[in-house]
């Protein structure tokens, strides 16, 4: 069964024809879910990996891939976006896998966050928030990046990581009170020590 | 997303200034135009490229093919036009009794033999004369 005949909804559109028309209209919808969604995923990707931008880039480009190929599977039963997020997320699991195999292999650190891109702001200070969020656990650094960086809900999370709410809170706590220790001194108010 | 944010855990004001400052200096720099251009030129390529599965597919489907073009180009060539004589099937079930024309043609040749130890070799002779006396 195709896409296209389950009138799967992409953004505005629906997949509704078939055949040729149908393959076209799924392709036009799905190119415009790209152009809505891929700023948030490789936003998304590189705060999860650490701030790697190029690795962001390629977890955000197989999770597009893969959620094209896979777009018979969608049940419908969440929004798309949401199923796409799940897919990115596992997306960026694998990826840290695969590097932690090839940082035990190359018996590098990895605990070190890869050097942000140059930005404005101060460097020193984005880099004391890098190795701070490096230092949470996976599940403490995804749970708030998700909920507190990216504004999905508690529930959400759960779904997208397959972890219980209970577990999703209780990294939340700790990785806040861990920021909190490391990071004690920032005070928004006032600009950044230098 | 567009759900309540109820079940996100209260954060006192302390926690938010955190927060606030983490969002702020924990964030990837946006996507520049070509940057952008260049993502869904190689997402568009890529999602364009056939699938791994489909590619075992095609690989199997011509290995198939091959398979079968070389099978009916070996029956061709190997069976009998119309008018040609077809080779004599062997007539004898042990491999000692097989006579094919060959044999037929060698005998032909050596021509009739008066006694059947004539054609037997001189050693296989002498030892047919010591056991049996001949």
């Amino acid at each position: 069964m195709t896409p296209a005949s389950r009138g799967i909804e992409i953004g505005a559109g629906s997949l509704g024809g078939v055949g040729n028309a149908g393959a076209a209209q799924t392709q036009r919808l799905f190119d415009a879910f790209v152009a809505e969604h891929r700023d948030r995923a490789v936003a998304l990707a590189w705060r999860l990996v650490g701030g790697d931008g190029a690795a962001a880039e390629d977890i955000a480009q197989e999770a597009f891939l893969r959620a094209y190929r896979s777009l018979h599977r969608f049940r419908g039963d969440a929004k798309l976006s949401t199923w796409f997020y799940r897919i990115l997320v596992n997306e960026v699991k694998r990826y840290q896998r695969w590097r932690w195999v090839r940082q035990r292999r190359a018996a590098e650190s990895a605990e070190e966050p890869p050097d942000p891109r140059p930005m404005a702001g101060d460097p020193a200070l984005r880099q004391r928030v890098a190795r701070a969020m490096a230092r949470l656990s996976h599940g403490q650094r995804e749970a708030f990046v998700l909920v507190h960086l990216e504004g999905f809900t508690v529930q959400e999370v759960a779904d997208l990581t397959g972890r219980a709410d209970g577990t999703i809170k209780s990294h939340l706590h700790r990785a806040l009170r861990r920021l909190r220790e490391q990071l004690a001194d920032l005070d928004p108010s006032r600009e950044p020590a230098r | 997303m567009s759900r309540e944010r109820s079940d996100r855990p209260p954060l006192a004001a302390r926690e938010r200034a955190i927060v606030e400052r983490v969002a702020e200096l924990y964030a990837a720099p946006p996507l520049r135009p070509a940057r952008r251009v260049r993502f869904d030129a190689r997402l568009a390529e890529r999602l364009a490229a056939p699938t791994p599965r489909r590619r075992v597919l095609v690989a199997a489907s011509f290995a198939a093919a091959a398979t079968a073009l070389a099978a009916a180009f070996g029956l061709w060539t190997f069976s009998p036009r119309e008018g040609e004589e077809v080779a004599a099937a062997p007539t004898a079930s042990t491999p000692l009794g097989v006579a094919t024309q060959d044999d037929d043609a060698i005998l032909a040749m050596m021509g009739p033999i008066a006694d059947a130890n004539d054609a037997l070799p001189d050693d296989y002779r002498a030892i047919s004369a010591l056991v049996i006396g001949e």
